[in-house]
C-alpha cells in the first residue's frame, strides 16, 4: 500500500477562545497543512523567535473593548516579526480595517455573517469561511513566485478567459468581455454591478497607477482616467477571469510590483472615514487608492500578490451563488502576499 | 433565446425563478447556454444547437409522477443525458426519477430538506440546485466518464492524497489514513463519522462486490465481509481523497467496471421503501450504499464497463453538520457505453 504523507509544513498560532471560531480556524489551518498552537489571549502565547510560527491568527472578539492595533501589539510582543491575520465578528467591518494599522497585519477576515447588521452576536461569533481562509493560508505558505491567477479560487477544471491589456482602449474591451460573460451566466444586475466595479477598478489601477519609469516614478498616476494611455509592450497588463457557478474571480496583474503593504493599509483605512470613499474622489484623476477601496468593498475576497519590482497581481473573488444580499453579507476579506 | 448552430446548450423545464437562475448560472459558467420551457410539452424540438443535457424540474407539477414528467420531456430528446431536480418532497421524488425513469442525474434544491419532518415546502421557500454541484456535474458530462478522482469537486490546487489497496488489511490502513486526515482537518463527531462511513463502504464495495471472474461473475460478493481477501497485482484499487476546507471528497476506483445503474437503483429503493434489518457480515444487502447515500452530499458513479468503476462521495464539511446534511444528496451516473451488467453494490 502506498500513501502520501501528511506532515505539516509549519506551525500557526491561533489566539481565540470561541469554540465555534476555533473549529472553523482549525479546519482552515489544516487545509494549508499547518499544525497549530492555541492560546486564549495574546499573553498566553509562547515567546517565539521570528519564523517559529508561520503566522498568528488573532480573533479580535477575544476582547471587543480593546483597540485592534493594541491587541496586535500584544501578539507582536510574544511573536516578534510574525505575520498576523485578524478575524472578527463583533463590529467586524470597522475593527478589521482598524487592525490594518499594525504593520504585521497581512490579512483581515470577517466571520460568516459579520457584515449583516441584523446578525445576532452568536452568528457573528460563528467563525470565518473555512474554504476561503484555508485557501489564503495555503497561498501564504506556498509563496508562489509567479502570479497565480483566478484558478485557486475556482473548482478544478473551470475554464479561464485571458486578455492582455496594452492601452486604455484594451481595458474597455476587456471590461466589456467580462460583463458579457457575466450576462451569459445570467447573473442578476446587482451581481454584475459588483463584478463591474471590481474589474474596472483593478484594471484602472494596473493601467494608470502601476506603471513606473526607469527611476520608479509613476507614469500615468496623475492622468485623468478619461485620458487614453498606451502601455509599452513590456508593461502590458494581464487580466484573467472565470466562474464556477458559485464564485466569479477576476485577476489583474501588472509588471511593476509597485504596491506595498503600507500603501494598501493606508488606502483601505479610508473606509474608517465617515464619508464614502467615492465622496472624496472629486476628480476623474484616480490614484489615491480609491479603486482599491471600492474593489475591497465589492469583493468577498481581495488578494494582493506583490513581488516588488516584478509584478503585482490583484485577485477579486465574488460570491455569486444564491442571493446578492447573502453574498454581500459574507463581508470582505483582504490578504496581502508581499514578499 | 436563440442558440447558434454548433453551440452547446441545455434544455430546462422549470417555472421556478430561483431554479432557472441557478441553472443558467451554473451551466453558463460551464460554457453551456440554457433554453427554458415552463412545461415538458413546451420544450422546443429544433433549433437549439448541440444539446448536451435535458434538465427537468419536477416541481413544475408536484402531483405528477416523476416518470410521467420525465418521459414527456424525453420525447423530443431521446439520447440526451437527463437530469432532474426537485424541492417538493425532494428525496422521494428524486429517487423515483432515478430508479423508475431514464434519469442519470438527480440534484435536490437547496432548502428542500430544511423543513420540520412531515412539512412540505412551498415553492417560494425553495432555492434552486447548488451551483457548485451542478457546475461540476455538467463539466464532467462534457469531459466524459473518465477517472478524475476528487479534483472536480475541490478548489483547484487543493492537495489530493492517494492510497493503493489490494487486500482487506490495506483497506483498514487506508481507512486509518483517511480518518487521520479528517482529524487533521479538525473534523470531529458526526462529520468524521460521515467521512469514515463513506470511505469504508466505497472500499468494501471495491474489494468485495466489484471483482469479477474471467466469465464476468462476481468473485467475492458472497463472502463474509469479515473474511480477509487479497486482489491480484493487476486489480489494485485506488482511493483518492482531499479537502479544501469546505468540501471533503473521497473517490475509490477499481479496474473491473462491473457496476451498473440497475444494481445501484435496486439498493437506493431501500431509502424510499424502508431499510431491512442487516445481518452482521453478510454481503450483498446493499446497505452500504444506502448508508453512503445518507451521509454524502453528492454520490458520483463513473463506469467504463469491464474497465473501470469510480465511485466518489462528496461531503460538505464547512459550517455545521446539520446544515450539511440538510443539503440532501445528489446522485450522478456517468456510463461510457450502454453495456450493463449486474454487479457492485
Amino acid at each position: 500500500m502506498s500513501s502520501s504523507g501528511l506532515r505539516s509544513v509549519g506551525r500557526a498560532a491561533i489566539v481565540s477562545r470561541h469554540p465555534s471560531t476555533l473549529k472553523h480556524v482549525a479546519q482552515s489551518v489544516a487545509v494549508a497543512n499547518l499544525s497549530s498552537r492555541q492560546a486564549i489571549g495574546p499573553s498566553f502565547l509562547p515567546r517565539s523567535a521570528p519564523g517559529e510560527f508561520e503566522l498568528v491568527l488573532l480573533d479580535l472578539d477575544i476582547d471587543p473593548q480593546t483597540a485592534p492595533p493594541d491587541l496586535c501589539v500584544q501578539v507582536g510582543a510574544a511573536c516578534k516579526d510574525t505575520p498576523i491575520v485578524v478575524l472578527a465578528g463583533i463590529n467586524a467591518r470597522h475593527r478589521l480595517v482598524q487592525a490594518l494599522a499594525h504593520p504585521d497585519v497581512v490579512g483581515i477576515v470577517p466571520k460568516i455573517g459579520a457584515w449583516s447588521e441584523s446578525a445576532t452576536v452568536e452568528a457573528k461569533l460563528e467563525g470565518p469561511d473555512e474554504q476561503a481562509l484555508g485557501l489564503a493560508l495555503r497561498r501564504r505558505i506556498e509563496r508562489a513566485v509567479q502570479p497565480v491567477g483566478p484558478a485557486p479560487y475556482l473548482l478544478a477544471g473551470t475554464q479561464l478567459e485571458e486578455r492582455l491589456i496594452g492601452s486604455s482602449a484594451d481595458k474597455e474591451e476587456t471590461l466589456a468581455a467580462i460583463l458579457a460573460d457575466a450576462a451569459r451566466f445570467g447573473l442578476s444586475d446587482e451581481k454584475v454591478r459588483r463584478i463591474e466595479t471590481a474589474a474596472d477598478e483593478l484594471m484602472l489601477n494596473a493601467v494608470y497607477d502601476a506603471p513606473r519609469d526607469e527611476r520608479g516614478n509613476p507614469l500615468h498616476a496623475n492622468a485623468d482616467r478619461r485620458t487614453p494611455v498606451t502601455l509599452a509592450a513590456q508593461a502590458q497588463v494581464r487580466a484573467r477571469w472565470g466562474c464556477d457557478g458559485s464564485t466569479f474571480v477576476i485577476s489583474v496583474a501588472d509588471r511593476f510590483g509597485a504596491l506595498d503593504r503600507a500603501t494598501v493599509s493606508t488606502h483601505v483605512q479610508r473606509l474608517l472615514d465617515a464619508r464614502s470613499p467615492r465622496l472624496g474622489r472629486g476628480t476623474a484623476t484616480g490614484g489615491a487608492g480609491l479603486g482599491l477601496v471600492l474593489t475591497y468593498s465589492a469583493a468577498n475576497q481581495l488578494s494582493l500578490q506583490i513581488a516588488r519590482g516584478r509584478f503585482c497581481e490583484a485577485t477579486a473573488a465574488l460570491h455569486v451563488a444564491g442571493s446578492n444580499r447573502a453574498a454581500v453579507a459574507r463581508g470582505s476579506a483582504l490578504h496581502i502576499f508581499d514578499y | 433565446m436563440h442558440v447558434g448552430k454548433g453551440m452547446r446548450s441545455a434544455a430546462l423545464v422549470s417555472r421556478h425563478g430561483p431554479t432557472c437562475r441557478r441553472v443558467a448560472q451554473s451551466l453558463g459558467a460551464a460554457g453551456v447556454s440554457v433554453r427554458t420551457s415552463q412545461f415538458p410539452s413546451e420544450l422546443p424540438l429544433d433549433g437549439i444547437g448541440d444539446v448536451i443535457a435535458l434538465l427537468v424540474d419536477l416541481d413544475v407539477s408536484p402531483g405528477e409522477e416523476p416518470a410521467v414528467l420525465v418521459s414527456e420531456a424525453r420525447r423530443g430528446y431521446p439520447d440526451v443525458p437527463l437530469m432532474a431536480t426537485a424541492g417538493v418532497d425532494a428525496r422521494t421524488r428524486l429517487l423515483d426519477a432515478l430508479c423508475e425513469a431514464d434519469v442519470n442525474h438527480v440534484i435536490p434544491k437547496r432548502g428542500a430538506l430544511t423543513l420540520p419532518r412531515g412539512g412540505m415546502p412551498v415553492l417560494g421557500s425553495l432555492e434552486g440546485p447548488d451551483e457548485h454541484d451542478l457546475f461540476a456535474a455538467v463539466r464532467r458530462l462534457l469531459d466524459g466518464p473518465e477517472s478524475p478522482g476528487v479534483t472536480p469537486y475541490l478548489l483547484s490546487g487543493a492537495p489530493v492524497h492517494e492510497v493503493s489497496v489490494r487486500s482487506s488489511e490495506d483497506k483498514d490502513r487506508a481507512l486509518d489514513n483517511i480518518i487521520s486526515f479528517g482529524e487533521s482537518m479538525g473534523l470531529t463527531g458526526e462529520k468524521l463519522r460521515r467521512v469514515e462511513l463513506a470511505a469504508e463502504e466505497l472500499l468494501m464495495n471495491a474489494l468485495y462486490d466489484a471483482p469479477r471472474n474471467a466469465d464476468g461473475r462476481a468473485r467475492n460478493a458472497e463472502l463474509d465481509r469479515r473474511q480477509p481477501i487479497a486482489l491480484g497485482a493487476d486489480e489494485t484499487v485506488h482511493m483518492r481523497y482531499g479537502c479544501d476546507g469546505q468540501t471533503l471528497a473521497v473517490a475509490v476506483a477499481d479496474p473491473f467496471g462491473s457496476l451498473s445503474k440497475k444494481a445501484v437503483t435496486d439498493r437506493l429503493r431501500k431509502v424510499r421503501d424502508g431499510i431491512p434489518k442487516p445481518n452482521a457480515g453478510v454481503a450483498g444487502a446493499g446497505l452500504g450504499l444506502v448508508m453512503t447515500y445518507s451521509v454524502a452530499n453528492q454520490l458520483i458513479f463513473a463506469v467504463s464497463p469491464g474497465r473501470l468503476t469510480e465511485v466518489t462521495a462528496v461531503l460538505h464539511v464547512g459550517g455545521s453538520n446539520r446544515a450539511a446534511q440538510e443539503r440532501g444528496t445528489a446522485v450522478h451516473f456517468y456510463v461510457a457505453s450502454t453495456g450493463e451488467r449486474n454487479g457492485g453494490w
